[in-house]
């Protein structure tokens, strides 16, 4: 399965989507393709710009497998845009297998994957040294929607020897950044010092680039490798067949522009975000307000406790001090005691002083809590307003004409791959578009016979590309495929001809 | 010439009666006309017993007036003037057997008046020449524009002409001026007789399908006469020689041939026949809506018609073209071969197809299609193996060996 995006160039707003090609977010038509095992075309179908492909796979294979008698899509293998946990939980329900690969959001390294196994080589280089390896491995994702039931995927972790990517730091460190200068020895460290000379900064901690291929796959053990290589086969096997056969024929072309007005869905996602928020920030207000007056109403009675608890303490001092006066204490004794005494109620007076500042902080920050979350409500309401103002028609296109030419522009690739592997020589095994249309673009003479139709080509430049040609014609006459009016097609080839007529002159004996 | 009587003929003696009876209340202004003004038609015996024959044999109540005038024979019994001539014998007879001989003897008295004066007898009329014709014309016009009456016009004129005719030249007069005085007739058709007869007929026995403006050079070039081809076409018609349609030649079992000859793109023939063999073709037509309300072209056509259109979608991409606007520019022949035409369709009649197509739930049908011919030719089923060739019968469906209605049967036995 793969998801692809062509660009719609119009005045009006239409359902945009990412251009993978281009890079940027345009109006456009989205493709659904579905390609076997070999890379040839199945099915397609073309929705609106918008949709995103786990949106519309479900729909897709029960349809493919609808009109395709006798086939069913048992393991789907699709890029990492199809990588979302619902999405994967789903097709497992329905008894598909899924192969796709991790988004880099989804892991950090390889302590983000458990149950890892021993690397084995995937790959080497033309010196026999390894470039990729791979282990079998697990990970557990989280669900949203079902938190008590994550989704656990089995991994085939690739490690790209050739690609190093920067360690990344452990979040806790990150918070604190470490000085740029402490790779230096106390005495380099005197930057601001005259005559200091600077040495180039340490290089970057790296690490072999991860590719988690993963499946939804149940098999036990898996078979890392296999899993790996069923991954990478995608790309010679719907990438390249996009690329080299469906967009030379025109995949990107649209057809049909006639539009009709339909919600502004982008305003109204955007619409709907900011009502929930301004919905929370409401709640939250008024939760900031009760735990403000919670505070004071706290932050009121610990400065009561505290003062009469210190009026308390106080006076017990006071009446101490007296007593020891009494007894005529010696000055020192007496201030040591006293002193003692004094500190023992003080520390029991700063426990409920340290309350009373922590109500009151908390009574200030639900208070500020408030006042931003009304602020933030304003602000909100000010974003509703502008995005009424704001709002453009969208319009949606229709893709019937459009899906009819797509149709048949993946008919037409399905044609040209069926005639290279029946007529063609070997060596066009993995011959694109472009390489086979010379030899479909050849000039000839038509003849007619009651049960044959002859074609004389007229022979290439190059002797290479005629050497095929001979055996292309030597396999379209051995099979003589019909032409629609029942007749066979039989292929030759012309004899050289000379550019000059003084050269034919001279040919003839 | 004297024209024929119609074969539709009336009964002349009412009318005759009538004309009497006006002949009698007006014979004092009759013997008061010159006698040169009555000239009268002579007519044959043989013409007489045709004109005997029309007349008695019909049984229609005679016409009114204006049809009688209207009728060809009427000249007959008209001198120029409009005045009645003497009766003929075997008309006397009859008015004799009907009691009513004293019309004879008015009409004999009017006739004989001016007969006895020597002032005229019934003769031919002598041969007008066309420039005698014109000059009467101008004199009549002339006359008539001085304050002479139409009466007093004719009475001058040396040419006899009919009072209608009269007012129809100063009609034509007022309209035209000068060029209302030529008729603009040709004349009297040629008669073909002695040698340009039988060349005639030898070249026209020789070459059945030759056409008569073929035939009318050939004797403007060998006798240097000319011959219209309506009178070439009467004369080939009277003799059996009417021109034969030429032969065309026999239609090709199927309508669907390629042209033979020289062609740019004839590599592309593969991609057409793999289309054939693959069975795409056939499932893609049966995808093509049959019905369409209201039906209109091009949807609507004929078979062959969505065939080539339909092969014109499939193969746009093929030749280059990305989208069916592009094909107002397109010059080369490569579309036309796959499309098994001569020149390649347009841009609006491809268009209109795609749009018809679209709207007909055409876009859910060619999925549908595409997914099952797709799957089938990279996946195909092992009971398909057993058949000889999976779209064996499709393809006699393409060369209108087998009608659609089999190939559907079939494919639903199977």
């Amino acid at each position: 399965m793969d998801g692809h995006r062509k660009p719609v160039y119009s005045e009006v707003l239409l359902p945009r989507g990412l251009i993978g090609r281009l890079g940027v977010i345009l109006g456009c038509r989205a493709l659904l393709l579905l390609h076997d095992e070999h890379g040839h075309p199945l099915f397609v179908t073309t929705h609106r710009g918008d949709q995103h492909l786990t949106a519309g796979v479900p729909a897709f294979l029960t349809r493919y497998e609808q009109h395709a008698e006798h086939s069913q899509v048992a393991r789907m293998i699709v890029d990492r845009e199809g990588m979302a946990t619902e999405f994967l939980a789903s097709l497992h329900v329905e008894g598909r297998s899924v192969v796709t690969i991790l988004q880099t959001s989804q892991y950090r390294d390889l302590t983000s994957f458990s149950d890892v196994g021993i690397f084995v080589s995937l790959s080497t280089d033309t010196l026999g040294q390894v470039i990729r390896e791979v282990a079998p491995a697990r990970i557990t994702l989280s669900r949203e929607d079902h938190p008590d039931a994550p989704l656990h995927l089995q991994v085939a972790l690739i490690r790209d020897l050739r690609r190093l990517v920067p360690v990344q730091p452990d979040p806790e460190e990150a918070e604190v950044p470490p000085r740029w200068d402490r790779d230096l020895s106390p005495d380099e460290r005197t930057w601001w010092r005259e005559g200091w000379q600077a040495t180039a900064a340490p290089a970057k901690e790296t690490t072999a680039r991860l590719i988690p291929i993963v499946t939804t796959a149940k098999i036990e053990p898996i078979d890392a490798i296999e899993l790996a290589r069923t991954y990478i086969h995608r790309w010679p096997a719907q990438e390249n067949v996009i690329k080299d056969y469906l967009l030379p024929l025109g995949l990107d072309t649209n057809h049909g522009f006639s539009k009709v007005a339909v919600k502004n869905s982008e305003v109204a996602k955007r619409r709907t975000h900011l009502e929930q928020r301004r919905a929370r920030l409401i709640q939250w207000a008024q939760s900031a307000g009760k735990r403000k007056a919670q505070a004071s109403r706290r932050r009121e009675r610990l400065r009561k406790i505290f003062t009469s608890r210190s009026k308390e303490l106080y006076q017990d001092l006071w009446a101490y001090q007296r007593t020891l006066e009494e007894q005529e204490v010696a000055d020192h004794v007496l201030r040591r005691e006293v002193k003692e005494r004094k500190a023992v109620a003080d520390a029991e007076l700063e426990q409920l002083r340290s309350k009373e500042w922590r109500a009151y902080e908390q009574c200030n920050a639900e208070f500020r809590k408030q006042e931003r979350y009304c602020k933030e409500q304003r602000e909100v309401l000010r974003a509703l307003e502008d995005l009424k103002a704001q709002e453009k028609t969208m319009y949606e296109l229709d893709n019937r004409k459009d899906q009819v030419m797509t149709v048949c522009k993946v008919a037409l690739a399905n044609l040209a791959m069926w005639v290279r592997d029946h007529y063609f020589p070997p060596s066009y095994a993995q011959a694109t578009w472009k390489r086979l249309l010379p030899f479909f673009q050849l000039p000839g003479t038509i003849t007619h016979h009651a049960q044959m139709v002859q074609v004389d080509l007229r022979p290439f430049n190059g002797r290479a590309l005629n050497r095929d040609l001979a055996i292309l014609c030597e396999r379209v006459k051995q099979a003589s495929p019909h032409l629609p009016d029942g007749r066979r097609l039989s292929f030759t080839v012309q004899s050289s001809c000379c550019v000059f007529a003084a050269q034919k002159i001279s040919k003839i004996p | 010439m004297m024209s024929r009587p119609s074969a539709r003929g009336f009964d002349p003696f009412s009318c005759r009666e009538r004309t009497a009876i006006r002949l009698a209340t007006s014979r004092k202004k009759l013997s008061e006309l010159p006698p040169d003004q009555f000239r009268f038609h002579q007519t044959s015996k043989s013409q007489a017993k045709e004109l005997k024959g029309a007349r008695f044999s019909a049984s229609r109540p005679p016409q009114n007036g204006s049809r009688l005038r209207k009728y060809p024979c009427h000249h007959r019994w008209h001198d120029h003037r409009g005045s009645r001539c003497p009766l003929h014998r075997m008309e006397e007879e009859v008015l004799q057997g009907r009691g009513m001989s004293w019309l004879i003897s008015i009409s004999f008295h009017n006739h004989s008046l001016s007969f006895a004066k020597g002032e005229g007898s019934p003769l031919m009329q002598a041969t007008v020449t066309p420039q005698q014709r014109q000059a009467a014309k101008r004199e009549i016009v002339r006359q008539m524009k001085q304050g002479a009456s139409t009466h007093e016009a004719l009475v001058c004129s040396t040419v006899p002409m009919h009072r209608t005719t009269v007012y129809r030249l100063l009609k034509r007069v007022q309209r035209e001026e000068e060029s209302g005085f030529a008729d603009g007739r040709h004349g009297h058709p040629v008669k073909l007789r002695g040698e340009v007869f039988t060349c005639l007929i030898e070249h026209c026995q020789a070459n059945p399908c030759v056409s008569s403006s073929t035939v009318q050079r050939l004797l403007q070039e060998r006798f240097g006469v000319s011959i219209s081809v309506s009178q070439l076409n009467r004369v080939r018609a009277r003799l059996g020689l009417t021109r034969k349609p030429v032969p065309r030649e026999k239609r090709p079992k199927t309508s669907f041939a390629i042209t033979p000859g020289y062609h740019e793109q004839a590599g592309g023939l593969l991609l057409l026949a793999a289309a054939t063999e693959t069975g795409l073709l056939i499932q893609l037509e049966q995808a093509l809506p049959t019905t369409l309300n209201p039906a209109c072209l091009p949807l609507a056509g004929s078979a062959v018609v969505r065939r080539r259109l339909l092969l014109t979608l499939l193969f746009l991409g093929a030749v280059g073209i990305p989208r069916t606007l592009d094909l107002r520019g397109y010059t080369a022949d490569g579309l036309a071969l796959l499309t098994v035409r001569t020149r390649a369709y347009g841009y609006r009649y491809t268009e209109a197809f795609l749009s018809q197509i679209a709207r007909t739930d055409g876009a859910e049908r060619f999925t549908e299609t595409l997914a099952n011919w797709a799957t089938q030719l990279w996946h195909p089923t092992e009971d398909t193996g057993e058949v000889e060739h999976p779209y064996a019968l499709t393809r006699l469906l393409w060369m209108d060996i087998a009608s659609r209605s089999t190939v559907r049967c079939s494919s639903h036995a199977d």
